[in-house]
């Protein structure tokens, strides 16, 4: 596991929970993701070593999942609802006044790493329209001007 | 021992299948002309473009199955050109078409089916047909250098991240068995260029022809344990062979 000790991340004791096979693929990248916050290259080639499959089934298994990512995302996932309800409530001007604050698109991470924008088509809390959600912190009625606060209150 | 044969009613004709025979391979040995893609007999079937789809009648219910991943006996009757069949295989190939239109070898796979591109349908400039050949080709031979990556409209073949893959030997067997020509393969003097990597070529002492790469000699010398020739090429190590036992014959010839 050389080369990965100073990101304080004991791959070992991770891989450890797993037999090694095959099957193990998925599990052992969403347990990966959980620790780093997204797949990197390096990690990803530990993976292939240890369950003894190719580098290509590896990437092939990590590109095809939407809920995996190989690029760095922030510490903090800001989801925006755009499902009919909230859209119809003004979601898309919340949208965009996300996009002026933080300077990137859906998809896109902060460049200091704090923030990445998603948008999502349903939340399930209609009620609160329009939604958005900020780790596991649920924001409800948001409106433009309401935005910068709410991310100003979220903690570096 | 006898295998128990079943019977197998294709087009009206009566044919006895063996337990486990592939369907695809049953029509191929009576002549009948299916369009195939992704299947090659060097490889595993995996029914990834789906051209050879038959109508097939199993359980008293009719099916389209893709032919070369089904097996035989299940079925009772089956049709190779019924209007099911030609329907759904003119809307395989109109996808293709859309896809990969720019293609000559696609175009001319469909038009020997009559089948030409709708103007209507947007071309996008793709060469490859997701068929997999090339990925199976790599895997079979135990290196599984590429794969596919993404899904849906984005899906491609590549090695993983784009990199030129390390574990790639530079046979080009990825190449040589693709359908549509999508793997760009460039050999200049000494140099074979693939993948965005290059592999040193090796030539024939006798006839000068490049039969491998030295990379490609080294991994099949180290996976056999055994010696491999690194000078001659198999065609005229055959020709060495052929004329050393001619030798061997002449010699035994004159003793008598």
């Amino acid at each position: 596991m050389s080369g990965l000790k100073s990101e304080n991340i004991d791959l070992a004791q991770l891989f450890s929970r797993y037999s090694r096979h095959s099957s193990a693929l998925l599990g052992l990248l969403l347990d990966l993701q959980d620790e780093y916050n997204y797949l990197p290259k390096k990690a990803l080639k530990e993976v292939a070593a240890y369950l003894g499959v190719t580098l290509s089934q590896v990437y092939s298994v990590a590109t095809f999942y939407k809920s995996l990512t190989l690029k760095p995302r922030g510490r903090h996932i800001i989801k925006v609802c755009l499902g009919t309800a909230c859209h119809l409530r003004g979601a898309p001007q919340v949208l965009t006044e996300l996009e002026n604050i933080l300077g990137i698109t859906p998809g896109g991470t902060t460049e200091d790493l704090k923030f990445s924008l998603e948008t999502v088509n349903c939340l399930g809390a209609c009620a609160l329209a329009p939604v958005m959600v900020i780790d596991d912190q649920t924001y409800g009625e948001v409106t433009p001007n309401r935005v910068q606060e709410i991310i100003q209150k979220v903690e570096p | 021992m006898d295998k128990p044969t079943s019977s197998l009613n294709v087009d009206g004709k009566e044919v006895q299948v063996l337990p486990g025979e592939l369907l695809l391979d049953v029509l191929k040995k009576l002549g009948v002309d299916i369009p195939t893609l992704c299947n090659h007999e060097g490889l595993e079937p995996v029914g990834s473009c789906r051209l050879c789809i038959v109508e097939v009648k199993e359980r008293n219910r009719n099916r389209l199955v893709a032919s070369c991943i089904y097996p035989a006996q299940r079925a009772t009757e089956v049709r190779t050109n019924s209007p099911r069949v030609k329907a759904a295989r003119q809307f395989l190939f109109n996808l293709l078409l859309a896809r990969n239109g720019d293609n000559e070898s696609i175009r001319q796979l469909a038009a020997r089916y009559g089948i030409v591109r709708s103007k209507r349908l947007p071309v996008r400039p793709d060469k490859c047909t997701l068929c997999l050949r090339c990925v199976r080709a790599c895997a079979t031979q135990g290196i599984g250098a590429i794969g596919t990556s993404f899904r849906g409209r984005q899906k491609e073949v590549g090695p993983p991240f784009g990199d030129p893959p390390e574990n790639c030997i530079g046979c080009a067997a990825c190449a040589r068995v693709c359908p549509a020509g999508a793997i760009e393969v460039k050999e200049k003097n000494n140099i074979r260029e693939i993948w965005g990597q290059e592999f040193v070529l090796v030539r024939c002492e006798r006839c000068g022809e490049a039969f491998a790469t030295r990379k490609q000699l080294d991994w099949i010398e180290k996976e056999l344990g055994q010696e491999v020739d690194k000078k001659l090429c198999p065609r005229c190590r055959q020709r060495a062979q052929a004329e050393s036992m001619t030798k061997v014959g002449r010699n035994k010839r004159e003793v008598n």
